[in-house]
């Protein structure tokens, strides 16, 4: 090829087969094809979640692109149109309304719409220069060398930040809106973000500017920071997104989908909703934590190959059908078919690895199934507790629910069974209500039918009573009898009387009695435990502990757990505890030695005791004093380095304590 | 700005008797320079450009606001005077501006190019240039001396003269409207009056517009804002038709008598809460804080916080801008219906920042410690600090600012002798603070407390909520010993921090009001951890 300039390089599409130094086996081997399922199942949750993330600013984005309509057509020049969209701290949804907003205005070529940050420019000229650059980039190049170059126009030249070239654009293009779009409001300088407000509402008459801010915390925190000549260049008008908890409720709807092939855990899933609610999060943060329960479930459990529904028997190593034989719900199963006289399936599942692979398939897809019945009994839950509490404020999130079923939890709780109790004491209104409700949730095939045929009877029912427009009551509500006391031999005895109920009266009751009654056989039926499913290791993950050493590090408690109990750590025999005390021994690190030393003393230490104690503990060592002296002063350095002593100025020979253990 | 063109007529009358020698052009040459000063809005530019428009003098007009540097406004001056000659196709022979030299070169080349013709360069508000270096004004005053035929026309608006360097220079006054030339301004009736398509009989109107008019200017105008025409017009504006609500919704007046009709004196008395809150809050300029779907309601659910806002002045809110208070009732509303905007730990961390921000460390063993109320000494210690033994005890209650404006005046003479002798009177300037102070803070004020087990360490949590924070910009990072140098002598904990100026640090960014607020959310306040004299 030494004659060709140059030439196009085209790999050969299989890569030569490189014997490699570490061949992965056993369950490692399965490692590529676990790699490829879990993009695949991400691909399809990540799509989902972006689906229903982008669909909930949506009426926001409208109400926007109206106001920034009605701006440009208004066209007066007293003070600058300004949007401030209040978002709340969690800073991730309104780059996204600005971004969809930015999206359907590029269609309408009469709208500039630019969008600046603080990192934009540090001062005014920069931050001009650069609106200026993206409003007219369209169709020029641009050239963002010095401040120095100029602008060539019709003759005149220009300095870059002179606002000038905007307005001469905005004549040429006839543009009707330049909107500048301001993401954090609070990151800019307050002088800086007051200067250029003023600057641009100088130019109003010439340049009919718009505004969009964001506000992560309060109106009035904004305008305490904005100069009132600023103030007075705006009229503004507040829009609210979304508040952060149902984007939380959104995303988790999308992760707990029913055909999804992965199930979030109770324990790690009230964690994550836990941490979202408790810090100021973005709701990406909460998509991560999903993705990171994604990545450790097929990356870190080999069985997670049984989950792409494409795998061939096979492609599958005979190591994981030996690790399917070896979990535990497989054993229950085993032994469960072994009671009921099942030889010889039994026999063929422990012997024929095709057989198994049959069952797992057909499993997984019996114990996903049984997990989206969950969460559609969920759904009947939480449409009971919707019109038993009236609104919708006081009802827990959904995802709450999800926990409380997943854990098992919620079939025959107090929780269910006060929500039929209540929904039996309904009038006739409000349980028809609640039966349309009901059948509005995708339940099985024979409860819809039977609801449906109460339905009907309680129509007819309404219909046929002789005053019409009168609900009709339960028994059962107490509001609907009286206490009765009557004295019986210097003995006062209670009885309740029913009120007068008509006899229509009794057969509602009779039939809200067969509506409960259906309601609690299908919850008992449908809210299983998850962890008795067969198979649930596979599709099921809940370990906490990988999400909390990634997502919650604690990196301070780790450092001082290191000095303070280094056995914990190095696990030598030479400095384990004897009978649980931790005690300074000569045979741990000198840095750790130090440290607990540190922590006996007061806010200032007076090094030269330091020493002493220091060396009294490394004691009859055969060290020399010169050597003990450099581990100290090593270890003086260490603990300089970690930030945990320094220098006083109060006395010279004394280090100051910064911190403290435990805090 | 459109202004009436009553008012550039009116202002020039009272200019006439001043003698003016850009106005004698005719007979004179012009001045090479010439300064029009006088306060805010006394309508000079408008002025200027009417008189040189009708004496068919070309001009151009620039505003220093526009200019950014003081290159900038050179170059727009060359730029305008090329534009106005209509050289632009010529612009390859001149040089880049950038120096006053490099201007005087190019006009010089300009002018001599088109021949001698008069040019009037009105720069607007000189004083509000920024970035202007020492020789720009001396330049300029001396720029029509060089170029024979153009004038400068400077205007400010400080009642500072210029350092022009230069004698002889005449200056021009313009001086605050008065109060009848406002009045006249306003009630003329070539401006449009707000809602005058009612015809209620034009005649009775006006002449009620022009008694509300002197009304408003008494009551408002003149105490505030005597200067501004615009904010007289704006407020006149605002109120108007709230005022004449009573005339136009059919309403019946008060009295007796057949023929009974609204005139000024009963629509004042109908009105006269009017000028208690809604006129003060129109001389604010705010934001708005109502959502466009909600305006109806809010309007309604506002109303009476409006009202009783400025009744209750405290002490902060009045240090602050004015026009905060205004803002505060509406926004508050707002909150109600919305989810809290931090939520529990970070206004934890935020309530802490504060208390690490305003308390002397000094006193962190009083307040945030075990002793603090276990005991008897320190209570009687703490007790002394806040030298207002039972009444400080309703200071539980996170809304501690009624609370404090009562127990001010109880001991006025003795705290604030207290003060102004303590060594660190810290004016409410909030302190740098360390990661280890806040976190140590916020163990003590946590409502719940934080169990005390070994794996239970916050002060991971409270640095990336410290990193949030300052991302909100509630809390800011400092660089070393901070603002506040004299923490060096509070104590042993200050002497030990400034030591070390690599130290990260941090500094509370918002209002007590504020924190307060957000803590009440939660049911946490500061005022159970304050002593009078850091508050």
């Amino acid at each position: 090829m030494e004659y060709e300039k140059c030439y196009a390089f085209e790999p050969e599409s299989v890569r030569p087969a490189k014997r490699r130094k570490i061949e992965s086996q056993g369950l490692h081997a399965s490692w590529r094809a676990r790699h490829e399922a879990y993009q695949k199942a991400w691909r399809e949750q990540k799509q989902r979640i972006d689906a229903e993330l982008s669909s909930i600013n949506f009426s926001t984005v409208q109400e926007l692109t109206t106001f920034l309509d009605e701006a440009a057509q208004s066209n007066s020049s007293e003070a600058i149109p300004t949007a401030i969209l209040s978002t709340g701290p969690d800073t991730s949804s309104h780059t996204s309304v600005i971004q969809q907003l930015s999206r359907t205005q590029n269609a309408q070529a009469r709208r500039v719409f630019i969008s600046i940050s603080a990192t934009t420019g540090a001062n005014l000229k920069a931050l001009l220069k650069a609106t200026i650059q993206k409003a007219t980039s369209r169709n020029e190049g641009i050239d963002d060398e010095e401040d120095d170059s100029t602008f060539q126009r019709k003759g005149a030249k220009l300095l870059n930040y002179d606002l000038q070239i905007l307005a001469d654009y905005v004549r040429e293009k006839r543009l009707q809106q330049v909107a500048i779009a301001i993401q954090d409001t609070e990151a800019f300088d307050s002088d800086l973000l007051s200067e250029l407000i003023e600057l641009l509402g100088c130019w109003l008459d010439r340049i009919p500017f718009a505004f969009l801010f964001t506000v992560a915390t309060s109106l009035d925190v904004l305008q305490q920071r904005l100069s009132r000549g600023a103030i007075k260049c705006l009229k503004g008008q507040l829009f609210d997104v979304a508040p952060s908890e149902d984007e939380v409720e959104r995303a988790f709807e999308a992760i707990a989908n029913s055909s999804t092939s992965l199930w979030i855990g109770p324990e790690l899933m009230s964690t994550a909703l836990e941490r979202q609610s408790d810090y100021i999060q973005s709701i990406d943060s909460f998509v991560g934590a999903a993705q990171y329960a994604y990545m450790s479930a097929y990356y870190g459990n080999a069985l997670s190959i049984f989950l792409d529904s494409a795998i061939k028997a096979s492609e599958v190593s005979a190591d994981h059908f030996e690790a399917l034989r070896n979990l535990d719900s497989f054993r229950d199963y085993c032994r469960g078919l072994l009671d009921n006289n099942a030889i010889i399936p039994l026999r063929a599942l422990l012997d024929s690895d095709d057989s198994l692979f049959k069952v797992v398939g057909a499993e997984l897809s019996r114990g996903g199934e049984a997990l989206a019945n969950v969460m559609i009994a969920v759904e009947v839950v939480r449409e009971l507790q919707l019109w038993a509490q009236g609104s919708r404020a006081t009802v827990p999130s959904k995802s709450k629910l999800y926990c409380q079923a997943m854990a098992n939890k919620l079939a025959g709780s107090s929780l269910v069974r006060s929500l039929l109790l209540s929904t039996r004491k309904a009038p006739s209104d409000a349980a028809m209500r609640t039966l349309t409700a009901v059948m509005g949730v995708e339940i099985p095939k024979d409860l819809k039918q039977q609801c449906a045929k109460i339905k009907k009877e309680l129509t007819e029912m309404v219909m046929n009573q002789p005053n019409i427009g009168q609900t009709l009551r339960s028994e059962d509500d107490i509001k609907n009898s009286t206490l009765r006391t009557t004295v019986v031999a210097q003995k006062v005895e209670l009885s309740k009387q029913k009120s007068t109920l008509s006899k229509q009266d009794a057969a509602y009751t009779a039939l809200l009695r067969r509506f409960t009654d259906l309601l609690e056989e299908y919850l008992n039926k449908t809210l299983i435990d998850p962890k008795s499913l067969l198979f649930h290791e596979i599709f099921l993950y809940d370990l906490k502990s990988p999400h909390r050493e990634t997502f919650t590090p604690r990196p301070r408690h780790a450092i001082e757990r290191a000095l303070a109990a280094p056995h914990d750590y190095l696990d030598c025999s030479c400095c384990a505890p004897e009978q649980g005390d931790a005690t300074l021994a000569a045979s741990q690190p000198a840095t750790a030695v130090l440290y607990q030393l540190y922590l006996e003393s007061g806010s200032l230490i007076n090094v030269s005791d330091l020493w002493q104690a220091f060396q009294a503990v490394l004691g009859d060592s055969e060290q020399t004093e010169e050597q003990q002296m450099a581990l100290f002063l090593r270890a003086l350095a260490e603990m300089r380095y970690l930030g945990l002593v320094k220098g006083t100025r109060k006395r010279a020979d004394h280090i100051a304590k910064v911190a403290w253990k435990g805090l | 700005m459109s202004r009436e063109p009553d008012q550039a007529t009116c202002k020039l009358l009272s200019c006439t008797n001043s003698p003016q020698p850009r106005k004698q052009g005719d007979l004179f040459p012009s001045p090479p320079i010439l300064v029009a000063y006088g306060l805010e809005s006394t309508s000079k530019t408008e002025v200027i450009v009417n008189v040189l428009q009708k004496k068919g003098i070309p001009y151009t007009l620039l505003r220093s606001r526009e200019c950014l540097t003081q290159r900038h406004l050179l170059s727009k001056i060359f730029a305008s005077c090329v534009s106005a000659f209509e050289q632009e196709s010529q612009i390859e022979q001149y040089d880049k501006i950038d120096s006053i030299n490099a201007l005087l070169g190019n006009l010089r080349k300009l002018f001599e190019r088109v021949g001698q013709r008069r040019f009037v360069v009105v720069i607007e508000g000189i004083d509000r240039l920024k970035q202007a270096g020492p020789t720009l004004l001396p330049a300029l005053a001396r720029l029509g001396d060089q170029i024979p035929g153009l004038s400068v026309l400077l205007t400010s608006n400080s009642p500072k003269p210029l350092m022009l360097q230069r004698a002889g220079v005449p200056y021009v006054h313009f001086p605050p409207y008065s109060r009848a030339e406002a009045l006249r301004i306003i009630t003329s009736p070539r401006r449009p009056r707000p809602q005058a398509d009612v015809d209620e009989g034009e005649g009775s109107m006006s002449k009620l517009y022009a008694q509300f008019a002197i009304t408003i200017y008494d009551s408002l105008i003149s105490p505030t804002s005597s200067t501004s025409i615009e904010t007289f017009c704006k407020v006149c504006d605002k109120l108007w038709p709230i005022f004449i609500r009573p005339v136009l919704g059919g309403e019946k007046p008060p009295g007796t008598g057949r023929d009974r009709t609204w005139d000024f004196a009963k629509l004042l008395v109908k009105n006269r809460g009017l000028f208690h809150s809604e006129a003060e809050n129109a001389l604010h300029d705010t934001l708005p804080a109502q959502l466009p779907a909600q305006l109806p309601q809010q309007q309604t659910e506002t109303a009476p916080e409006i009202m009783s806002a400025p009744t209750t002045p405290s002490k902060r809110t009045a240090g602050l801008t004015g026009a905060t208070s205004s803002s505060i009732p509406a926004s508050k509303v707002l909150r109600q219906q919305q989810p809290p905007l931090l939520k529990h730990f970070p206004t934890l961390v935020l309530l802490s920042s504060y208390l690490a921000s305003h308390t002397a460390p000094k006193h962190d063993i009083l307040l945030f410690s075990r002793l603090s109320s276990a005991s008897s000494t320190t209570s009687k210690k703490i007790r002394r600090l806040r030298q207002t033994p039972t009444k400080r005890k309703t200071g539980t209650t996170p809304n501690a600012t009624p609370s404090k404006t009562n127990s001010g005046p109880a001991t006025p003479t003795k705290s604030r002798t207290k003060s102004i002798f303590a060594a660190n009177a810290n004016l409410g300037i909030p302190r740098p603070f360390t990661l280890e102070r806040v976190s140590a803070i916020l163990r003590a004020v946590h409502p719940h407390g934080i169990p005390n087990r070994p794996g239970c360490v916050v002060s991971d949590r409270v640095y990336r909520e410290l990193g949030e924070l300052e991302k909100l910009r509630l809390v800011v990072r400092t660089t070393g010993a901070g603002l506040h140098g004299t923490t060096a002598g509070t104590g042993n904990t200050g002497t030990a921090a400034a030591d070390d100026i690599t130290e990260e640090k941090w500094r509370v960014n918002v209002g007590r009001d504020w924190v307060v607020d957000m803590g009440h959310v939660w049911g946490m306040g500061v005022s159970e951890y304050e002593i009078e004299q850091d508050m």
